[in-house]
């Protein structure tokens, strides 16, 4: 793939242009990612807000109506809603794990069965966490099988 | 949908041991008797009695004890339709000891093969996706 960088005139926003015959997966896949790299979450934590990296965040996670993030150690409160989060990161390393969990499949360290179809995955931080029977085959189509 | 498909496997696994069983059966307790069809259709609802419990297991998440608690009754189901059916369609007697004895090692028997075959191919599915993922986050990486 050719990559050309312009010089961009005083006054002008950057842009970036894509110049390809068909947007295929990889290419919806690329654009998320650089759109993910500007954009960032708002969570709170203790009336103190903070701008997250997506790339940072290993899962959100819903209980009683409240969404949290999860980074390696902390947790922070989000305002947006599991669904509006699946909406914003569809296309890209995250992906539902069951009705209240969506995953950053980046940040799983690995996958064990669990009972009744069910598997476990084991994050990069430690923690584990389940993926419902429901969601098993939209993790296998993400991981291509 | 899949919850069609697992039914459906599931119900295969269980005619394909339930037939084997009914085949070690026969041999090692009656192995003169002449049977009629009607026994084909017998084991296809045995089968299927106990295999419609596997749609009961909850897509959603539930704790490992919950899940647990599932499986015992899944297993109590089984051998509550197998020698409830048994009895009702004579396959054995009752009042014989052997008999009872028989069908309870093929029940557990069938449950427990069933069981480490459907483990033995999630251990699977697991290791093909722990593959594809280390490949993933290779290449994101790169």
């Amino acid at each position: 793939m050719k990559i050309t960088i312009m010089d961009c005139p005083e006054g002008e926003e950057d842009e970036i242009i894509i110049k390809c015959r068909q947007v295929d997966e990889q290419m919806l896949k690329m654009i998320h990612t650089m759109k993910m790299g500007r954009e960032k979450i708002i969570g709170t934590k203790d009336g103190s807000i903070m701008q997250i990296d997506p790339g940072q965040i290993y899962y959100f996670e819903a209980v009683d109506n409240r969404v949290f993030l999860y980074l390696q150690k902390e947790v922070y409160e989000t305002k947006y809603k599991l669904y509006e989060l699946e909406e914003r990161f569809r296309g890209t390393d995250f992906f539902r794990a069951s009705k209240s969990v969506i995953l950053n499949l980046s940040k799983i360290k690995n996958l064990t069965p669990a009972l009744g179809g069910r598997f476990e995955a084991a994050m990069k931080n430690g923690e584990k966490v389940l993926i419902s029977r429901q969601y098993v085959p939209i993790l296998k189509e993400k991981l291509g099988l | 949908m899949n919850r069609i498909k697992s039914f459906l496997h599931c119900y295969v696994c269980v005619m394909s041991c339930v037939t084997l069983a009914t085949a070690v059966f026969i041999t090692v307790f009656m192995p003169e008797v002449v049977l009629g069809v009607e026994l084909l259709w017998q084991m296809m609802l045995v089968s299927f009695l106990c295999s419609i419990f596997s749609l009961f297991y909850p897509g959603k998440t539930v704790s490992k004890k919950k899940m647990a608690l599932l499986i015992a009754l899944h297993y109590v189901e089984v051998h509550g339709v197998v020698l409830g059916f048994g009895f009702l369609f004579s396959w054995f007697s009752i009042e014989y000891l052997p008999h009872v004895i028989g069908m309870l090692i093929l029940i557990n028997g069938i449950f427990l093969l069933i069981s480490a075959v459907e483990w033995n191919r999630e251990k699977e599915i697991a290791r093909q996706m722990n593959r594809r993922l280390a490949e993933y986050q290779k290449s994101v990486v790169q």
